[in-house]
């Protein structure tokens, strides 16, 4: 019914923005440059398995921001 | 990005600005032919069919304006085949299932006319939705066809079309009556859900902000927008979705018929269903079947005015409650909310609808009476037609593209805690909309 977008964005002044960036690129995130932020996309990625690993490594919620975006598929009313 | 990673698209490639480009140019197109002396060739060439009942007075109709079924074809085929192209839809074929859905419309709205099925209020949309979901569910459709069906983006171009015929006076008298009605029944009906969904049934609070938002703020559109913000797992989205398209096509049929059996004028009737319909597209549909204008009107008011516009403001509290109840990982500080939200999830279509009212507006106030109501005639009167001709295409597109088959793959739980939500919505929605706000809605003229 719907495809997804699962964005992490990192802001590169964060103190373990390295850290964050390895671990997404392990779930398997594409990662875009930015100047002062880094941008990581999934579309199979779900936004709690995010949360679960980066929590897991002791990363606060307050070092990223997730934004999720969902679009429908053909056909759906 | 994979070639399986969804990625948001530039603002040029979105449905929203083409339906907004499309339509605006149209009423542009309308009203500097009307200023150029060519209003009544424009009027003369907008196809309508007239009411009949001997098929003699419908060949006859058709074989003294071939022209302007050309015209009609020709027009949309033109501007979508553009929108395609930018959008990145296959334009061949597109075009080629434009023009099967065209005829098909040409079909269901020379029959919609017949003075039999008019008397059991089988007009043109409940024909169109008919045969759609017949056909949809029976035949397997080539996929060349498939591409044209594009409900969403039929609608969008109708609902800014609409604009043009709703004066900004209107809008400005009616809409803080809509949106206070709106609202009362939109919170009343996602706490609902969301309890039901979370303390009866025991389901993720996310999933229940979904099921919740689908149920009380616009359908689709808002369950996609509020899983978004409230970070629900893809699945959940897509029950939720599945519940929403279930309700919304059951709604089509049972608000229109309820309505007449409770006598209710119609812009008593349209508003209700503005308030208890769950996707733009099908409420159009019902609301059309009313068989008034003033429904319509109502109903838009009510939908696009009193709902449909503040799903972003719904995305924001929703994504605050995520990071700081339903996220939160104990007493650390929560991830930060972008107040973003509100822009990011706000349906664009809608300031085409503004603009299209405002210019119409603005064009009747600027010329004396006896050219208004030339206007009125020769400008509006066209364009109500060709946004008429938009809804029949969505009324199909939905029919052709809703499954039985899929919708019924939700589990019972779910569905269970929307069917409260329902159950507060409709009748809450019937007493506001007869009771306490009927005068309102009957003044819409």
């Amino acid at each position: 019914m719907v495809l997804h977008l699962t964005r992490v964005t990192v802001e590169r002044a964060s103190p373990r923005a390295v850290e964050i960036e390895l671990a997404l690129t392990g779930l398997g995130f594409e990662m875009r440059e930015e100047p002062r932020r880094v941008l990581a996309d999934s579309g199979s990625v779900e936004a709690r398995q995010v949360k679960t690993t980066l929590r897991a490594l002791g990363i606060a919620d307050r070092e990223y921001r997730i934004h999720v975006e969902f679009a429908r598929k053909w056909g759906v009313l | 990005m994979t070639s399986t990673t969804y990625a948001s698209p530039p603002w040029h490639r979105r449905e929203d600005t083409w339906a907004v480009a499309i339509a605006l140019t149209l009423i542009a197109g309308v009203t500097l032919a009307f200023f150029a002396g060519a209003g009544r060739l424009v009027a003369s060439h907008a196809l309508t069919f007239p009411t009949w009942s001997d098929g003699a007075r419908l060949v006859q109709t058709i074989s003294s304006s071939p022209v302007a079924i050309v015209a009609l074809f020709a027009v949309f085929l033109g501007a979508f085949s553009v929108a395609s192209l930018v959008i990145g839809w296959d334009v061949a074929r597109y075009a080629a299932g434009f023009a099967l859905l065209f005829l098909a419309s040409v079909v269901v709205t020379a029959l919609g006319s017949n003075t039999f099925l008019k008397q059991w209020q089988l007009e043109t949309p409940l024909l169109a939705l008919a045969l759609g979901l017949v056909v949809g569910n029976t035949v397997r459709l080539p996929h060349w066809f498939q591409t044209a069906l594009r409900t969403d983006f039929y609608v969008k171009v109708g609902i800014v079309l609409m604009g043009a015929t709703l004066p900004f006076s209107i809008i400005l008298q009616a809409g803080p009556l809509a949106i206070l009605q709106a609202t009362i029944v939109a919170v009343a009906t996602f706490v609902a859900i969301h309890l039901a969904a979370t303390r009866l049934f025991g389901l993720d609070p996310r999933f229940g902000a979904t099921l919740g938002a689908g149920g009380s703020i616009c359908g689709v559109s808002a369950a996609i927008a509020i899983g978004g913000a409230a970070r629900a797992e893809k699945a959940h989205v897509s029950v939720a979705i599945s519940i929403v398209i279930f309700w919304a096509v059951a709604m089509i049929f049972t608000l229109p018929a309820a309505s007449r059996l409770l006598g209710l004028t119609p812009g008593v009737a349209g508003a209700w269903i503005g308030t208890s319909e769950f996707a733009d597209a099908a409420g159009l549909a019902a609301a059309a079947s009313i068989g008034s204008e003033q429904a319509v009107k109502t109903f838009t008011l009510m939908k696009v005015i009193g709902r449909d516009m503040f799903v972003g403001v719904w995305a924001l509290i929703v994504a605050f409650l995520a990071v700081t109840r339903w996220d939160r990982a104990g007493s650390g500080k929560a991830e930060r909310v972008d107040v973003g939200e509100i822009w990011k999830r706000f349906p664009k279509f809608i300031i085409g609808f503004f603009i299209a009212s405002l210019l119409v507006t603005v064009v009747l106030a600027s010329i004396d009476s006896k050219a208004g109501t030339q206007y009125a005639k020769d400008a509006i009167g066209p364009l109500k037609t060709l946004r008429g001709w938009a809804f029949t295409w969505t009324f199909l597109s939905i029919g052709f593209t809703t499954r039985f088959r899929e919708l019924t793959r939700f589990g019972w739980r779910p569905f269970a805690a929307f069917a409260v939500g329902v159950l507060v919505n409709v009748p809450l929605g019937y007493w506001l909309s007869t009771s306490v706000f009927a005068d309102y809605w009957n003044a819409v003229k």
